[in-house]
Parts: structure tokens; sequence; C-alpha cells
């Protein structure tokens, strides 16, 4: 399946396919450094750890305000029921974070590590499965 | 059902903290939850203390993150239990279960121990461990590491502040000190400062033995000076205060943690007060019948620490004084000097007999041993009258006796004749109460000996097993006559008594309890300004978590270290520098440039 675009459509869709094609390397990333500092934030409360995760939360947020913008250009497609399921697992991220901000808060770093590694992760597994799906309809 | 279990376990093993657990109500913020994996996890206050998804992979993961520590360590300090599941991982290790390392945990919260003994089979973990709830540290052996179970830390932030720093000196201590010993310049305590001094040595302590024996001969010959008093004890006053300066002047060049003293050591009250001022710990052995000589009333209290040989009324007075921190610590033996020896044919003509004495000839020994006369009885030491019954078996006309040779005689020796100096009695004082040390001594050479009963003997010997006490001089004839017809006997109970003072009565056991002591009512290191630092501070001052305390912790064996140590190391590793490593190099740079001129 392709999705079928024209005109001013053509270049939207290669800006938000150059997009989705970095954001897919970076989800990863974000995804495995995420994961290791949960890990550590289990055994270990350094400076260094908190650093880590104070950037990979940033750099979450960021790729989170990315996946909202990307959803905004594709509710602008005329086939955006086909593109609409490919972004939706992003959706749960919210609620993740709406989670960990307490857990952060009370510096309850044990839920706060089980909310990365057992929610966060896979979730962002998953997305950036749905972002290569997405770019390859696109 | 587990708790039941559980804590018959901890009954035998630890009354009474099971006692404090049954006793324990449950904390209000304590909320038991069931984690994914169906495992049972908690939750105080706010904080999770376990993973709410698989709490056993949480504890393996913790074990395996700091695997390489327990590998190096010979005990496991952890601190906080929870509901123990990493403690459990600890403890199934293949190290943990084939060797005896020790596992210690610390976990103030018993509301939080009862409830870990109510949701799992503790038992194997109970019977490994030993848990420990108060302030207290109890006996950890030198290499031990600290493990901290993360969010126990976060929940007890106030307990772990009381302990951490208390482990941190006990590891300072553990991993060597620089202690100063301060001798007397002759006496009895001079042997005693030199035993002390090594067996500090061989317990991995750096050692600075003041030994003021050299300053023998000018001692004595004030005396020679002049023939009044008040000159005398003029010149030995300025003779005291130039030794002490001696001290304070080394003791500034070595900069010791420790300066432990011995009675009769030279050291006047404004140097003591100079250590005091400078918060330099200073600790003093009294290895004297306190009886006897009272000058421990003058000094007792300018220590930081004080030792004896006598309890009961002792410390009545002590206490009276208003000391707090003085133990009791009995002589020993050092076996590096003290023991068993071939005898030749030569040296047992020379030496043996069968009935020895060694040592001074006190007033209750002139007296008693008059009642030895029949026995091949010799006699060796000073102070004895050539002139009397006793004379025939002085040997060398009471010429003083060196050790070596003194461990020659109670080899030698088929009965060793043990009766402690009195000034007062005619005989056996029958209040007698400290052990000397020649008690130590014969039964560390394996050398077998009668010794006149002392009231704190039965704590340091199964008297009639490891040791034979005569009561009077009948007893005494009567156990000679029997102890010289049974050889065999005779050998069995020196061998126990041997065995009994290598294993808890050697000058190592009495420094590593003096030590103990000194810890537990809270001896810190002088921070002396100096170029050379403890590893293992600046490791913990850095925070073991941090790239600089991992990196420095790679010194850990060495006891103390200096900026030219790391960048030596750095010198001749291979690859590329780590930041750390640039930082120690420009460090290294700027000493170079702005270290002082040589004039």
């Amino acid at each position: 399946m392709r999705i079928a675009c024209e005109g001013k459509e053509i270049e939207l869709v290669n800006a938000m396919k150059n997009g989705i094609t970095e954001a897919i390397g970076i989800t990863k990333e974000i995804g495995d450094r995420l994961l290791d500092c949960s890990c550590l934030l289990r055994v270990e409360h350094s400076e260094e750890v908190f650093n880590a995760l104070l950037g990979g939360i940033n750099n979450l947020s960021d790729l989170v305000d990315f996946i909202k913008e990307l959803k905004r250009g594709m509710e602008t497609l005329k086939d955006y029921s086909q593109v609409e399921p490919f972004l939706s697992s992003w959706d749960g991220s919210l609620k993740i974070f709406e989670d960990m901000l307490p857990a952060f808060e009370s510096k309850d770093w044990i839920t706060l590590s089980d909310l990365i590694q057992y929610e966060l992760h896979p979730f962002l597994v998953e997305g950036e499965k749905g972002l290569s799906e997405l770019n390859e309809i696109l | 059902m587990f708790f039941e279990k559980n804590i018959e376990v901890l009954k035998t093993l630890n009354p009474e903290l099971a006692e404090a657990i049954l006793r324990a109500p449950r904390g209000d913020d304590l909320q038991i939850l069931t984690a994914r994996n169906g495992m049972p996890s908690i939750k105080a206050g706010n904080i999770t203390l376990h993973s709410l998804y698989d709490p056993k992979e949480e504890a393996e993961g913790w074990v395996g993150y700091h695997r390489e520590e327990i590998e190096k360590a010979s005990a496991v300090i952890v601190l906080g239990f929870g509901l123990g599941y990493h403690v459990m991982e600890l403890c199934n290790l293949e190290l943990c279960r084939i060797s005896d390392m020790d596992v210690i945990v610390f976990e103030p919260r018993l509301d939080i121990l009862r409830t870990a003994l109510e949701l799992a089979d503790l038992r194997y973990v109970l019977s490994r461990v030993k848990i420990v709830t108060g302030d207290e540290c109890p006996p950890i052996s030198k290499g031990f590491t600290i493990l901290e179970h993360k969010p126990s830390a976060t929940l007890n932030l106030a307990y772990l502040e009381r302990i951490r720093p208390k482990l941190k000196v006990i590891k300072a201590v553990k991993n060597g000190l620089k202690i100063m010993v301060v001798g007397p310049i002759f006496g009895g305590s001079l042997p005693i400062a030199g035993y002390c001094a090594n067996a500090l040595r061989n317990m991995g302590h750096d050692v600075d033995f003041m030994d003021n024996s050299r300053y023998r001969d000018t001692y004595f010959s004030i005396k020679t000076i002049s023939g009044e008093k008040a000159h005398q004890d003029q010149l030995q006053a300025l003779f005291t205060s130039f030794v002490s300066e001696a001290v304070m002047a080394h003791c500034a060049e070595t900069k010791p943690d420790l300066i432990f003293v011995l009675a009769q050591a030279p050291l006047g009250e404004s140097c003591l007060l100079r250590f005091r001022a400078n918060n330099i710990p200073t600790a003093f052995w009294f290895v004297e019948d306190f009886g006897l000589m009272d000058y421990w009333q003058g000094v007792a209290p300018l220590y930081d620490y004080f030792f004896t040989i006598q309890r009961d009324k002792f410390f009545d007075k002590l206490k009276e004084m208003g000391l707090k921190n003085f133990s009791y610590l009995p002589l020993a033996a050092f076996p590096d000097v003290h023991k068993r020896l071939d005898i030749t044919e030569e040296e047992l003509t020379t030496y043996g007999s069968d009935v020895s004495f060694v040592g001074a000839g006190y007033y209750n020994r002139k007296n008693f041993f008059k009642g030895l006369l029949d026995y091949d009885l010799k006699i060796w030491g000073t102070e004895w009258e050539m002139y009397s019954p006793l004379g025939k078996h002085i040997q060398r006309s009471g010429e003083r006796i060196d050790t070596e040779e003194t461990v020659k005689i109670f080899n030698a020796a088929k009965v060793n004749i043990n009766l402690h100096s009195a000034t007062y009695y005619e005989g056996i004082n029958p209040y007698g109460d400290f052990v000397n040390p020649r008690t130590f001594e014969i039964a560390a050479c394996g050398a077998f000996q009668l010794v006149d009963y002392r009231s704190e003997l039965p704590e340091l010997f199964k008297v009639g097993e490891e040791i034979i006490c005569f009561h009077d001089l009948n007893d005494l004839r009567k156990k000679i006559n029997y102890y010289l017809s049974n050889p065999g006997e005779r050998e069995e109970i020196a061998q126990k008594a041997r065995e009994r003072v290598l294993r808890d009565h050697t000058y190592e056991h009495r420094m590593e309890d003096m030590l103990t002591f000194i810890v537990e009512r809270g001896y810190e290191p002088p921070r002396w300004k100096t170029e050379r630092e403890d590893v293992e501070m600046l490791i913990d001052e850095a925070g073991r978590d941090t790239e600089l305390g991992r990196y420095m912790s790679r010194f850990s064996g060495k006891t103390r270290i200096t900026v030219s140590d790391i960048t030596e190391e750095i010198i001749g590793g291979k690859g590329e520098l780590s930041d750390i490593e640039r930082i120690f190099m420009l460090i290294k740079e700027f000493k170079g440039q702005f270290a002082p001129m040589k004039t």
C-alpha cells in the first residue's frame, strides 16, 4: 500500500518522510539510553545517571513534540485514515509521562525505572516500528 | 506460614532481633503490593522498595552490577534489606555458598523486616547473614565492600548517614593506619611496646616505633650527676620534657593517625595536651598493677582511650574520675618470639631443669621459693640475693636474661613456675587479679607451667585443662611432683595452652581489640595536611558512583596515594587518555610549575 498524493502534498510528504527517517534512528537511541538509565537507577544514584535520565527525558519530549507535529501534518492528507493507525501507538506516551512525573517528584526511582523499562521502552519499540511502516507507505 | 518458620530460625541465631521483630508494630506507611509477575513488593510512604513488575529480575541485576566488587571482597556489607530479594540473590551466588564470606545487612526498619519474614521463606538468608538494626557495627574483616540497596538508602537517609561514617572509619582502620607506638625508656613494658609495634605491622599498619630505650644510659646517668634528690628530680623532669618534645617533633614529621603509648613512656602532660589540641588521637595501655603504680591518675584523663589489665575496682576508680573510653585489655604473647624450639643437648644442660623460674627477685618470690630448695631448681633473672638459701639455685649470679634465652629456658624446663610478683605478701597474693605476660609467653612456647591462681585466669584459659594453677606451697609441691612423674599429661596441657594462646591471646588479637574499641568509641583519623591521601577516603569523598570515584577505585589496594602515584600509573598505561586522566596529568603539570624551590 502506498499513499497517493499530488501537488503540494508531495512536498509535505517528502518533508514528513525526512523527519520520520531521522526520528526512527533517534527513537531507538532514546529508547536504549532510557532503558540503560532505568537499569542504573535501580542500583546507582549518581549525578551522571540523573543527568543521563534528564537528557533522555528531554530528548523524548522533543520526539513526542515531533510526533504531534507529524500527526498534524498527516491530518491534512486526503488518506489520513490509512496512516492514522501507524501513529496511534504514540498516544500512550502522554499517559506514561503522567505516571512518571509523581514518581520523579517523590524520588521513587524504582517506580520510575519500572515505568521506563516495562512501559515506555516497549512503547518506543512499537512506536519506532510504526514510524518505519509509515515511512514505507508514504 | 512463612513468618513462623523464619522467626524460629532467627530465634536460634539472633534471639534479640527475633524478639524485637515480634514486638515491632506495622508501620502506617507500609503498603504491600503484588508485582506483575505475582511476587510481593512493598512501598514505604512514596518509596517503592522493589520492582512492581519483576523484583527477582531486579535483584539479579543488582547482584550483577556489584559482582566485581563482591568477588574482590572478603565481606559484604549491605545497606538496606527491604523484602530481601537482593540479599537472597547475593546469598545464592556460588561465591557466597562455598565461602565463609561474611554478609552483614543494616536495616533499621523492624516493621519492614517483619513484613519480609511474613512474605517469603528466608530461612537460608537468615542463617547466612547477620542483620544489624541499630547503630552498632559488628566486627568486620579486612577488605569488606559496602553495597547499597538504593531505595532503602533513600528511605533511611538519616540512619545511613550515621552508619556510613562509622563504616568509613572501620575501612580506613582495616586498610591500615599510620600508628606511632611510643615505648618506655626501660622496664617491663619495653618489650611489650616492641611486640605491639610488630603485631600492628603484621596486621598491615604503617608503624613508627619510638623506641625510647635509646635514652636509657642518659637517663640512668642522671643519678651520677648529682647526689641531691631535688637536682635529680629537676634533671629527670627536663629529660622527660626533652623526650616528649622529640616525640612531638617526630610526630609532626610522620603525621600518625594514632599515637599508642605504653606504660612508663616518658610523655609529659603538655605534650599530651598538644596532641589533644591538634585532634591527634592517643591511646595508652597501662600494663601495670593500678594498686602499686598510681601515676595512672595523672595520665588517664590526658588520653583519648585508656586500656588496662585490671577491671572491677580499677574501673570503678576510672568511672569516678569521669573517664568513659577505657577498656580491659589483658596481656598476651608474641608467637614470632615466644615459640616452640628444638633444644639441643648442650642447651638442655645449660637451660634445662626439673623446676625453673625466670623473673626478678620480688619479696614474695624470695620467700616462697625457699620451699622448693630440694628440687632441681634453677632461678634466672635479676634482683636475687646470692648470699641466701636460694643462692646456689640462682643462675649466672643473677644476671639479666634476654628474651632469646628466656624462651630457651621456658622450652627446656620440665616445670616452669610462674609466681606473680607481690610486694606485701609472703607468697601468693590472694587478691591477685591480672595475668602477667609470662603466663602467655610460656604457653605460647608450648612449655608447661604451674601458675598461682589469678581471678582473671578462668576467662583466659580453661583452668585444669589448658593451664594448671596452684593455691599455696603445699599445693605447688604436690603438683610439681605429679607433673614431673607424668610427662605425657604435661605435654598435653602445654599443647592446649599453646593452641589457646595462638587462637586468642597474641598481641595481634590485643591490637585488633584495641582498634575495635577505639572505632566503637568514635575514633576518627586526624586530618593532617599531607600530600599522601587515604585512597578509600578519596573514593568516598568523590562518591563511589561517580566517574572519579570509579577511576580511583583501581588504586583501592593501596593504603595511601599521591598525585605522582596516579600519573605514573597513567603514563604506564595504554590507549587514549580519559578526561579524568587528562585532569590528573594537568594537576601534575601545575604541581611541577608551582612546586617550591629547593634551597
